[in-house]
């Protein structure tokens, strides 16, 4: 209980008076000077009345919706506040907020009551700034005495929480037509032997093997001199090419096509670390590539290519422009030509001219950024490489015809596809009402069978192998809807 | 009384109408002004009239305080029964800035008794201890431990008194 500054003064005035009748002599002031202090000992007698009125039969709750965010979205927290029976003093409940979020000022987030008043709610948008399991587990509870001559503060306990998540994918499916593949990285073990640090094995000497190759424990052991072999050890030089277009930005906060992405790429880079492969990398944007880095095997290499992934962010155009995307192949432009023969409208005249270009759509996607990326990274290789693909299905030609480019000049190649299926809005929307629009399923349906077809074209190439990056839950309700299907 | 005024806009004419006369200010002006002039005559009536114009001025006590300060000026240490007289006829003055017009029977009530009392303990003190400074402190001291029992009564009443506190 903390007096009020009004209490101060009339304490003030109190005192006053008794120091009066000192000074005076005189039992008046003092008198006085008690009648106060008569009223301020009532005062604080109806306050403590009220505060334990309000502290039995006030009842709050809080509640949070949605109860599952992403670090950065915000929820409405609702405090609702009930007391059984009027209270003839000011009462104010205010939501706690934990110093993690961030809340709107004081006035905003808190109920207050009239004396004649029972019941309030107030409904209030945090923003939560960091991940975890964030409680809002407690309300101050401020009660005033009716004159306004005492405060006091109680809380009540509550129990609401919010699952606060990073932004970050969770649950990444890396497979090949629904079945989860393994890393694609290991040991190179080559089978040849030569220069190297791990042994192979021991044979007797032949002509031709020079004396540092003589092992001469066995020579001793074996009284005939034997040299030891060691397996060879290859590199492969790690081409990765990640598309981090406008397009790849498709998806919830912190779950878009890029963050799966990111987090392939990441552990490729994380792979090639391990075996000290040499690394290059090519960022590529919408219209170019954005960044280029290597091929370079330093411990630097790995670290800077690792922090630019962390740090790319694709532009907020949502989708790629589809007529660059899409380019006519000429037998399909000379088809729809000839249907044109003897067609005299404006309509024909005008699209005439789009369809005489009989140049290959192949020369048409090279000046893509993809293409171009690709092409690029596997000009710079001129030893054993491994060509890595991140990027979506969106651009089914350019991507086609960059794997083609690829499959013929790396030594492996390998695509990792995420599926714009599973991040449009409305296969979004479906994934989260499990019970949503059976068209919806079947446009979802559809999408993933038309993806599985491309990758599997993409596999066909030689050299190739393409994979799917998904998340794990809308992966499984694929394969599962695809399974019932079947 | 308690309408609360905006202090920036703060004139005799807004102060006056936040501070509406209630019928308690009437009748403590009026016993106050009748208490004291049936000894002091007209100093009396001027009397009365600086409380009516110090309880239409102001929201608190100072009406209150201003018919204490009036009556030392007027008759000085005087007997029981005019200081007993003058107390009671202040007491409404007191209710009508504690409680807002109409009042509740049962807080008046109360108030009138604690007042009763605290006058009581007051002239108890004045009567029994030798020096005025003995009477002030007793009786500030008594005041001082009934408000802080009632802080601690409050403290434990609402739960708010953690273990290691309550050992202490």
């Amino acid at each position: 209980m903390l007096p009020t500054r009004r209490w101060a003064a009339l304490a003030g005035v109190a005192c006053f008076l008794a120091v009066y009748a000192v000074v005076l002599d005189e039992s008046t002031p003092l008198v006085a000077a008690c009648g106060l202090a008569a009223w301020l000992v009532v005062a604080q007698v109806d306050a403590v009345g009220a505060m334990r009125a309000v502290d039995r039969d006030l009842s709050a709750t809080v509640s949070v919706e949605p109860t599952s965010v992403f670090v950065g979205d915000r929820a409405a927290v609702t405090l609702t506040a009930s007391l059984s029976e009027a209270v003839d003093a000011p009462v104010e409940v205010e939501l706690v907020a934990p110093p993690s979020v961030n809340a709107p000022e004081r006035p905003r987030r808190t109920v207050a009551f009239d004396p004649s008043e029972t019941e309030g709610s107030v409904t209030c948008s945090v923003e939560f700034p960091v991940a975890g399991r964030i409680a809002f587990d407690e309300v101050a509870v401020d009660i005033e005495g009716r004159a306004g001559f005492f405060t006091e503060t109680v809380t009540l306990d509550l129990d609401a929480r919010c699952l606060v998540e990073p932004p970050a994918p969770d649950g990444i499916h890396v497979g090949r037509g629904g079945e989860l593949v393994g890393a694609t990285f290991g040991d190179h073990a080559s089978d040849q032997t030569g220069p190297g640090l791990v042994p192979h094995e021991t044979r007797q000497y032949l002509p031709g093997d020079t004396l540092s190759q003589v092992d001469w424990k066995t020579t001793a052991r074996m009284n005939h001199p034997h040299i030891r072999e060691f397996e060879s050890e290859s590199d492969y030089l790690l081409s990765l090419v990640v598309d981090c277009g406008s397009h790849m930005n498709r998806g919830p906060t912190g779950r878009t096509m890029l963050s799966y992405a990111r987090e392939v790429a990441l552990g490729l880079v994380d792979a090639a670390e391990s075996h000290a492969d040499p690394v290059s990398a090519q960022f590529v944007g919408d219209a170019a590539t954005t960044w280029e880095f290597g091929p370079s095997s330093s411990s630097n290499a790995y670290q800077t290519v690792r922090r630019r992934l962390l740090a790319i962010a694709p532009t907020t155009s949502p989708h790629r422009p589809v007529g660059a995307s899409r380019p006519v192949a000429p037998e399909d432009a000379r088809k729809r030509s000839r249907r044109l023969d003897g067609d005299d409208s404006a309509f024909a005249a005008t699209l005439r001219p789009y369809l005489s270009d009989g140049e290959s759509y192949v020369s048409r996607v090279s000046d893509r950024p993809l293409f171009d990326a690709v092409k690029s990274a596997c000009s710079r290789s001129d030893r054993q490489d491994h060509l890595v693909l991140v990027t979506d299905d969106s651009a089914k030609v350019e991507t086609y015809e960059a794997v083609v480019v690829a499959s013929k000049r790396s030594s492996q190649t390998s695509v990792f596809l995420t599926p714009t299926t599973f991040f449009d809005d409305a296969a979004e929307s479906e994934t989260v009402d499990a019970g949503g629009a059976g068209g919806a399923r079947d446009a979802d349906a559809a999408g993933f069978v038309a993806f599985e077809e491309f990758r599997k074209r993409l596999e066909r190439l030689p050299n190739v192998t393409a994979y799917e990056v998904a998340p794990k839950s809308a992966m499984a309700l694929a394969t599962g809807r695809a399974t019932a299907a079947e | 009384m308690e309408t609360p005024v905006n202090q920036s806009e703060r004139t005799i004419r807004t102060v006056l109408d936040a501070n509406e006369l209630t019928p308690m200010d009437a009748a403590g002006v009026l016993c106050f002004t009748l208490a004291v002039s049936l000894t002091d005559g007209l100093w009396g009536v001027a009397a009365g009239a600086l409380v009516l114009v110090a309880a239409a001025a102001s929201e608190g006590p100072l009406a209150f305080v201003v018919a204490q300060l009036t009556a030392v000026s007027l008759f000085g240490d005087a007997g029981l029964v005019a200081l007993g007289a003058t107390q009671l006829a202040a007491f409404p003055l007191l209710a009508s800035a504690a409680y807002a017009w109409p009042p509740d029977p049962a807080r008046v009530a109360r108030l009138a008794a604690g007042y009763v009392v605290a006058l009581g303990v007051a002239w108890a003190l004045w009567t029994t201890l030798r020096w005025a400074w003995q009477a002030a402190l007793v009786a500030a001291v008594l005041a001082a431990a009934v408000a802080y029992g009632l802080h601690r009564y409050e403290r434990v009443a609402l739960g708010l008194v953690d273990a290691t506190e309550a050992e202490r």
